[in-house]
Order: structure tokens, then sequence, then C-alpha cells
């Protein structure tokens, strides 16, 4: 059984399927509130959805029934009365074993709960760093978006934050390093546009079958890195805009990976054809799959609206930005509709479960 | 004693009655004796510095409090409380 976890600019939206291809709609949940995100945890089998509550602020909502019934979060996801920042928004939930989750937030910073999100804290040292007054808001806010942790090294940690750039953390949060050198950031001058942070890093992704292995979707140019982000190589050269928002890798091959390239403005696949790029390579070369997907689409995909299962072969899913859920069940050879008329998507989680 | 009225969104998240009678004699009285019936239901209403969340609009005994205003502000005894979703969104 896979399920696909669609969250939306007014509600969670839940698929189901057991063969990858009949999808059933259940009934939308959360109805009216953003969802940023959401995420599953095997261990204890709880999902997790980021509400971001126009009325009611950000919480970090649990359900054990796949999303029939929610609690209202635990508590503590706020920075103290006296921080000149506030938390107003979940980007990012990343469960990472033991009862250990990991939250990023708007304004940009890193939450962890060590009792599966029961109580919060914040992991201060990351906004502490002195790099912290390079960080600032990008069209969609001042969000850290993207958390990982190494299967290789779990004491290492990395996070992405829009603007800010990617950071990485070796002893479990302590102390963190920028990483982004070699990372253009081109909406600086230009004899300034490789900095130690304020990159505006959209995704990135880590790999959990080659050490060190990191796929990265800047704002303008896609990147790899073989050795944990100390350095990265430009490998957009294959592709018709370099800009985008996500970027997912294989799960066994490290040199697989898939971008949504758009236009700078207004963010709409390069001319109108909405297509997925895939690399086999590592990024020397990349091909275009969009067979089944619509033309002229007037539409993108967010960060966190694409993703994969994990199953054999490969199956993604994304959804975009005008509501449709497309699926690909053959690694992107082919793509189906599985819904329109959707609110904006802001993302997409597929658990397969056997 | 305060009667507060709750945004059904509300109650039904936390399993509240959308009507409830508690004491009090500041608005920071209520949402504490609120929060300890409905654990976590404050951090819903009130930003960490001890204002109301901006998109939430609340009466007392009939008189809008300035948006966002701080619940340090004084009760009557008898006074009625209506917690409303501001006009918002599209």
């Amino acid at each position: 059984m896979v399920y696909l976890l669609v969250g939306t600019a007014k509600g969670l939206f839940r698929f189901q399927s057991d063969n990858r291809r009949d999808w059933r709609a259940l009934s939308p949940v959360l109805s009216g509130d953003p969802i940023y995100t959401s995420a599953y945890d095997r261990e204890t089998g709880t999902l997790y959805a980021g509400v971001n509550s126009e009325f009611y602020g950000p919480s970090v909502r649990r359900s054990r029934d796949w999303g029939e019934n929610w609690d209202t979060g635990g508590s503590g996801l706020a920075y103290s009365a006296d921080d000149p920042e506030r938390v107003t928004r979940v980007w990012s939930i990343r469960p990472a074993g033991g009862g250990v989750v990991y939250a990023g937030v708007e304004a940009s910073g890193l939450f962890r709960s060590l009792d599966g999100g029961d109580t919060w804290a914040e992991v201060r040292a990351l906004r502490e760093h002195p790099t912290h007054a390079s960080w600032h808001a990008g069209y969609g806010g001042k969000c850290l978006h993207t958390v990982a942790v190494c299967p290789f090294h779990p004491n290492r940690i990395y996070i992405a934050c829009s603007s800010g750039g990617i950071y990485r953390s070796d002893d479990d949060g302590h102390t963190w390093q920028p990483i982004n050198q070699g990372i253009r950031a081109e909406f600086l001058p230009e004899d300034q546009q490789y900095p130690e942070s304020g990159q505006c890093v959209h995704k990135f992704w880590l790999s959990p079958s080659l050490p060190g292995r990191l796929w990265l979707q800047n704002h303008g140019g896609v990147y790899r890195s073989d050795d944990g982000g100390d350095s990265w190589t430009y490998v957009a050269g294959g592709l018709p805009s370099d800009f985008g928002f996500p970027i997912v890798g294989h799960p066994e091959d490290p040199d697989r990976a898939y971008v949504v390239p758009v236009e700078r403005w207004p963010r709409w696949a390069p001319d109108n054809v909405l297509s997925v790029y895939r690399t086999r390579d590592g990024g020397v070369s990349w091909e275009r799959l969009n067979r089944g997907l619509p033309e002229p689409a007037f539409t993108g995909v967010l960060r966190d609206a694409f993703t994969s299962d994990a199953e054999e072969p490969l199956g993604l899913y994304f959804g975009t930005t005008s509501g449709e859920l497309f699926h690909s069940a053959d690694e992107g050879e082919t793509w189906q509709l599985v819904a329109q008329h959707l609110p904006r998507i802001y993302s997409v989680v597929a658990v397969a479960e056997s | 004693m305060i009667t507060v009225h709750l945004p059904v969104t509300l109650a039904d998240a936390f399993g509240a009655e959308p009507l409830v009678t508690l004491p009090g004699q500041t608005l920071a009285d209520v949402l504490r004796s609120l929060d300890a019936r409905y654990p976590g239901m404050a951090a819903w209403l009130v930003e960490p510095d001890g204002r109301l969340r901006p998109h939430l609009s609340v009466f007392i005994s009939g008189h809008r409090l300035p948006p966002q205003s701080h619940i340090s502000v004084r009760l009557q005894e008898d006074s009625d409380v209506w917690v409303l979703q501001a006009i918002s969104g599209g």
C-alpha cells in the first residue's frame, strides 16, 4: 500500500493505492489550514503535519490513524518572549529515530523533540552562529525548509534555509558550519556572489546509499557534492533552466537525481513544457521526462511538492502550484494524473507500507 | 465567573465545549485556566510576548479589544469573552 500525503494551502489531502495505478482519494483533513509539510515515522506509526494556521499559529500535529484524528501538537515550538524573531510557520518535519524529531521553522530556526513531538526545544547554536545576520527572507519567507540526518554518521545533521544557505553540524547540533563554498548567490553584486553564507538554497537531498553525496537545487544552479558539502560541483549544464525548487535523488543509485526546471520568472516550466529531468550519470547529462504531462502548462512545483516512494521501479510524485497531482510508477518514463482542482500544493509525501 | 465563547474550530481541535465558564480577574487568568483544562490552547491564542495572535478578534462584554492586545487586560466579575476568528484569508 502506498499513501500519498498532499499538503496544500487549504488542508491535507490523502490518497492510497495498492498497485500504484489506481488511486483512491480519502477525505481531506485539517481543512482550511496551510500544510507546508508532513512526515511519517515508521517506528511509531505516527503521521506528522506542519499546520500553519492563519488564526492559531504554527503547530506540529500528530495522527496515529493515517490522518483521521489529530492531536493539537506538543509544547515549546516558539522562540522566547524577548527574542526579536517569532516562529510563524513550520516548513520541515524530520523524524530521526528513537523518538527524535526535527522541525525547521520560519523565522529560520531548528527545533528538536526527544519525545516524538510532545515537547520541543530550539537547537540554539544554529541561530547563534555568527553568520545568522546574513540570513534573509525570500519570496516565500525566511524559512528553514530542509533537515537531514546522516545515516552513516548519526551526529551529523544538515539543514538549509532560504535565504541563508546550507549548514552542517558534526556534533549533534552543538556547533555548525556553513557549507556553501562554490554555490553561487546570483542575486548579489557580481564581485560578491560566493559568500560564506546567505545563499538561497531551495532544496537539498542527502543520499542514503553513498556517504557524502548530496544533491542541491539552488536559486539558480543545480549542484552535487561528494564530500558532505565541503565542496560543490555545478551540474546544471544540460538543463533548459538551472532554476527550480525541488530536487529528489534515487535511494539506491547515488548518481541518479530528478529536478523540475522553471524559468526565473514567472517560475513556470521553460516554454511551458512541464517536465521532470533525470540524470543517471551524476549530473553530466540530463534527459527530459514528460510523457503524460500537460502542455502548455502555466504552473510550477514548489520545493517540497516532489518526492519518491523508494519502491522498485522508483515511483515519483509531484504536485503543482495549480493543484494537480502527478505520478509516475516507472521512474518518470510515463506520468498519470492522480488528482486535479486541489488548492495550491505545498508538499507531497509518499509512504510505502507493506 | 467569566463566560468564554470559543470558535468552533478551536473547540473541535481540543475536544472542548464552545462555551466555557472559568474564574479569573484578567484575560491572562482565563487563558491560564483554559490551558490547564485544555493543554496547549493558550499557545494557539497568544504569542510568547503575551499578545493575542494577529488574526484573532476578542470582544469583552460587547467591546472589541484592539488587535494584538496584551492579555493583562482586566475583566469584570461577570465578563462575557468572545474569541472570534478575524476576517482574513481568501
